[in-house]
């Protein structure tokens, strides 16, 4: 059993949940008041990924990534090292494609959540980040917790994407779910079948998890 | 200058042409069927609206000024506000609900709200989230909050809608003491007349986001403006008539071939007037001897509602008139459907308004 993949995956699915806690909450919070024109566009823009065929995503990903795009020439300039095929590629493609799985729950609490409490938090003297870290986003925490822990679970379990941005570098960018094809192609069916059975129970936890705080967001 | 002077003018997101002032430790009523925008007006004086057009003043402080730009964000205006939700905060304890809206250090925080929480009778229910209290529960939570702002205004907006009628009884008592320690101006919206009749020292009636009139509960029932304002009080015998003569103590009508005699008449001409159905009284006696305005009345409908009547009948002029009596008497007097019944509209009550013709 290699614990080499499997700490990357765990990495990269803390790493992901991190950044989109502040991303997908502001995003949401945003998505669920505003009444601008375009705010279908941007919610169909971000479902995306969830219809795309991950290798299409990945696509444009790793094209948007590499040495020929902006973002990979100044990338490259700074660090010394391409975007693509790292760690830190890993983890933008990452985000991207974890947006609808953080911000849509995100959303649905935030829309939850009564306008009515909104305007009562700022006639009890709040202004808009307090009334926001106070009431607002307290009352949505089980959402937003939700949407975490689906990216977190849909990160360890994500191959498409991963293999066409990161490739398949050991310790970089070889993640538990590439382990585990790698196994297979090389008939180590015993170390596939337990590196399988372990992603089942952690993604069985993480969903079990977000059931519990959908739950409580009920009681509240 | 009245404590709180508001003024109103917009055509987004809904029409609105509304003046409005109230005293210190004056309660006014505003008062208006659903949609005319009475919580529209509360929240353009809480400042929770946005692209609000007109002028907010409450003391010395403009809230609101869009000719001049001023526009005071909500947290930053002194206001008391119960929701008609309540819209207490779901995962704060009562205590905490209160506190909220309290200032100053932590500890003097907690001893303000448990004192506003022990005035509106919740003493020991301070640990209680929201989702443990009753209807009446919550509304008081919601008012302590209010008051624990230190207001310079408290808007209450429709505060006894949600709640059963018993409670609803304690909370109007609750009001109406508690209304004796504030000397602040106080809102509250409502579309029952006789809540505002209860517990208002004036109303402000409201239709299709216009102020028709502002008085004293009883005067404005009494003589309202206009027939609008008359049909929103609930009144049922509006009619139109001509003045024929008027003088400073009384005026005479007619009424479709009938003459009525009402209060004095500021109009002369085509005009409408209203008398309220506890004015028209049935009496004894037959049409020889006839008192003022006594006419003789075909009835078409009782209707017991309680111990009261509500008793329908047309008069010869074909005018049909709605006068309500005790059951007891419609029984001891033996009135049914069909029968004739003498009826005597008391002229003092018949009030005069101008007369347009208004679609129906």
């Amino acid at each position: 059993m290699d614990w080499t993949s499997l700490r990357l995956s765990l990495l990269l699915a803390l790493v992901t949940s991190l950044l989109l806690l502040p991303i997908g909450a502001l995003a949401a919070r945003f998505l669920a008041r505003t009444r601008i024109r375009g705010r279908s566009l941007i919610e169909a823009a971000l479902a995306l990924p969830l219809v795309l065929p991950p290798t299409v995503l990945g696509y444009y990903l790793l094209v948007g990534m590499g040495g020929g795009s902006p973002l990979g020439a100044f990338y490259e300039r700074i660090t010394g090292h391409p975007l693509a095929f790292s760690f830190e590629g890993l983890v933008i493609a990452s985000v991207i494609f974890n947006l609808p799985f953080a911000i849509i729950p995100m959303q649905r609490a935030f829309e939850a959540v009564p306008a009515e409490v909104l305007q009562a938090a700022r006639v009890c003297g709040m202004g808009p980040w307090r009334a926001f870290t106070r009431v607002e986003l307290p009352l949505a925490w089980p959402g937003v917790l939700s949407g975490l822990v689906m990216t977190a679970a849909h990160t360890l379990g994500e191959f498409g994407v991963v293999l066409m941005v990161g490739g398949n570098i050991p310790g970089e960018t070889r993640t538990i779910a590439i382990e585990i094809y790698d196994r297979v192609q090389a008939f180590d069916l015993d170390a596939a079948g337990k590196m399988s059975a372990l992603l089942l129970v952690v993604s069985l936890i993480a969903l079990g998890v977000t059931a519990r705080a959908g739950r409580g967001a009920r009681v509240l | 200058m009245a404590a709180l002077e508001v003024s109103v003018e917009q055509t987004r997101p809904i029409t609105l042409s509304a003046e409005l002032a109230c005293e210190r430790g004056e309660l006014l009523a505003l008062v208006g069927p659903s949609g005319s925008g009475k919580s529209t007006i509360l929240k353009t004086i809480a400042g929770l609206l946005s692209g609000a057009s007109g002028r907010v003043r409450v003391g010395g402080s403009v809230w609101l000024d869009s000719a001049a730009g001023v526009d005071l964000p909500a947290h930053r205006r002194k206001v008391g506000f119960v929701f008609q939700s309540y819209a207490l905060f779901p995962h704060m304890t009562a205590l905490d609900n209160v506190m909220a809206s309290a200032s100053g250090s932590r500890a003097a925080k907690r001893r303000a709200a448990a004192d506003w929480l022990a005035l509106v009778n919740m003493k020991g229910l301070e640990d209680r989230r929201p989702a443990q209290l009753s209807g009446g529960q919550q509304q008081r939570v919601a008012l302590a909050r209010a008051l624990a702002r230190e207001p310079d205004v408290l808007l209450l907006d429709e505060p006894f809608s949600a709640v059963d009628q018993m409670t609803r009884d304690r909370l109007y008592e609750e009001l109406a003491e508690l209304r004796q320690r504030l000397s602040i101006p106080a809102v509250f919206v409502t579309h029952s007349i006789p809540e505002a009749q209860m517990l208002a020292d004036r109303m402000v009636v409201l239709h299709r986001g216009r102020t028709l009139q502002s008085g004293t509960p009883e005067s404005v029932y009494r003589r309202p403006q206009e027939p609008d304002v008359a049909r929103l009080l609930g009144h049922k015998n509006i009619f139109e008539a001509t003045v024929v003569n008027a003088d400073e103590q009384s005026a005479v009508l007619e009424w479709r071939g009938l003459a009525i005699v009402a209060r004095s008449a500021a109009v002369k001409g085509p005009a409408h007037f209203v008398v309220p159905a506890t004015d028209i009284r049935i009496v004894d006696g037959d049409a020889l001897q006839r008192r003022q305005n006594q006419f003789e009345a075909r009835i078409a409908s009782i209707t017991p509602l309680g111990g009261i009547a509500s008793i329908r009948a047309q008069l010869a002029n074909g005018a049909r008139v709605v006068l309500s009596a005790p059951v007891h008497i419609v029984a001891r007097r033996g009135l049914r459907e069909g029968g004739t019944v003498q009826l005597a509209i008391v002229a003092s009550a018949v009030h005069v308004m101008q007369g347009s013709a208004e679609p129906k």
